[in-house]
């Protein structure tokens, strides 16, 4: 029984410890901060492995602990909402740089998102969830997720656009 | 179609959320109307160049946090010390045979009397010894022989006489000499 519960979970964080460590990454922008947040999801995913009412995709559950541990994490780090809008962008050391590349560029945009829709396209793109799953993941309907995706990517498009204009 | 529904449609497609049949429906709406390919375009590459990004950076940062794995000696110790595992396990296996295995049986070494002076017997003796050895008579005349000589008995443990000794022995001859 307990070899069965190792082997199923050793095999869950192959599948899946890369995009919760991306989705961690984009976060915190330190690679190092992403390994701890990891570490700590998985740990919670460990613990509450029996608590999953099997509703929706194990990876959704997954997440939804991913997201509140980041939650916890900046909180804990006493990190305030406007360190958290001002996004991984500002805290990147090349953010200086006058002359940026496309995903330069395109990095910084994200991380100038709300933090509602940069939670979105970190979860569409870094952890390559399907639009059902981001909405288990933040308990939200699949509309929702579908708008909100949408206006995230439009805003990227007209801040790539103004860097493209202005520069 | 709105703009906004093209859009959506465009985001939808370039994210694989589409059916096979509304992925064809939407190419085949998207090649006859040139404006709603204009609308979709953007956003399908915005959504690629997004994906782009992201990849590239949480790839780049993945590189950075590979840890080597640390080596505790360099090679030519951790070949010398597998051989010193070997080893000591070897010993540690035959101490540990040797301690169950039975003890073979060994004889007890004669004891060995040494006589510093021969044995005195008197003619009774003799005669015994004589009489009841079934020996030859040239071996009974070497033990006569060795009786009326008595000898010192090859690696026996009695002590040489000492150079003092030697010198006490020589001062008592010469006063003796002195006196007569």
């Amino acid at each position: 029984m307990a070899r069965t519960f190792q082997t199923e979970f050793g095999q869950f964080w192959r599948q899946t410890c890369g995009k919760v460590r991306a989705y961690m990454f984009c976060a915190s922008n330190s690679a190092s901060d992403a390994d701890d947040l990891a570490q700590e999801c998985y740990l919670r995913a460990f613990r509450n492995w029996d608590r999953f009412d099997g509703r929706g995709s194990r990876q959704a559950w997954l997440f939804a602990i991913a997201r509140n541990t980041q939650t916890d994490w900046f909180r804990k780090r006493g990190r305030d909402a406007r360190v958290l809008e001002r996004g991984a962008a500002e805290r990147a050391p090349e953010a200086s740089a006058p002359k940026l590349d496309d995903a330069e560029a395109l990095w910084q945009a994200v991380g100038r998102l709300t933090a509602e829709h940069r939670e979105i396209v970190h979860l569409r793109f870094a952890a390559d969830l399907s639009y059902d799953e981001i909405a288990r993941t933040l308990n939200v309907p699949v509309g929702t997720v579908r708008s909100r995706l949408h206006r995230a990517l439009k805003a990227i498009r007209e801040q790539m656009e103004e860097v493209q204009n202005g520069t | 179609m709105e703009r906004e529904t093209i859009e959506r449609l465009a985001m939808d497609l370039a994210l694989g959320e589409l059916s096979e049949d509304a992925v064809t429906l939407f190419e085949t709406y998207l090649a006859e109307h040139i404006e709603a390919r204009q609308w979709a375009e953007p956003i399908m590459q915005t959504c690629i160049r997004t994906r782009q990004s992201i990849m590239q950076k949480t790839q780049a940062a993945a590189r950075l946090t590979q840890y080597e794995p640390v080596r505790l000696f360099p090679a030519d110790w951790s070949a010398l010390a597998r051989w010193a595992a070997v080893v000591a396990i070897a010993a540690f296996l035959g101490v540990a045979i040797g301690r169950r295995s039975v003890p073979s049986p060994t004889q007890r070494p004669e004891t060995v009397v040494v006589r510093t002076a021969p044995r005195q017997a008197g003619p009774e003796g003799w005669q015994r010894i004589l009489s009841d050895s079934e020996q030859g008579f040239w071996q009974s005349k070497a033990i006569a022989m060795l009786q009326s000589q008595p000898r010192e008995i090859p690696g026996s443990f009695e002590s040489q006489p000492s150079l003092w000794d030697r010198y006490r022995q020589f001062r008592k001859e010469r006063s003796r000499e002195e006196t007569h």
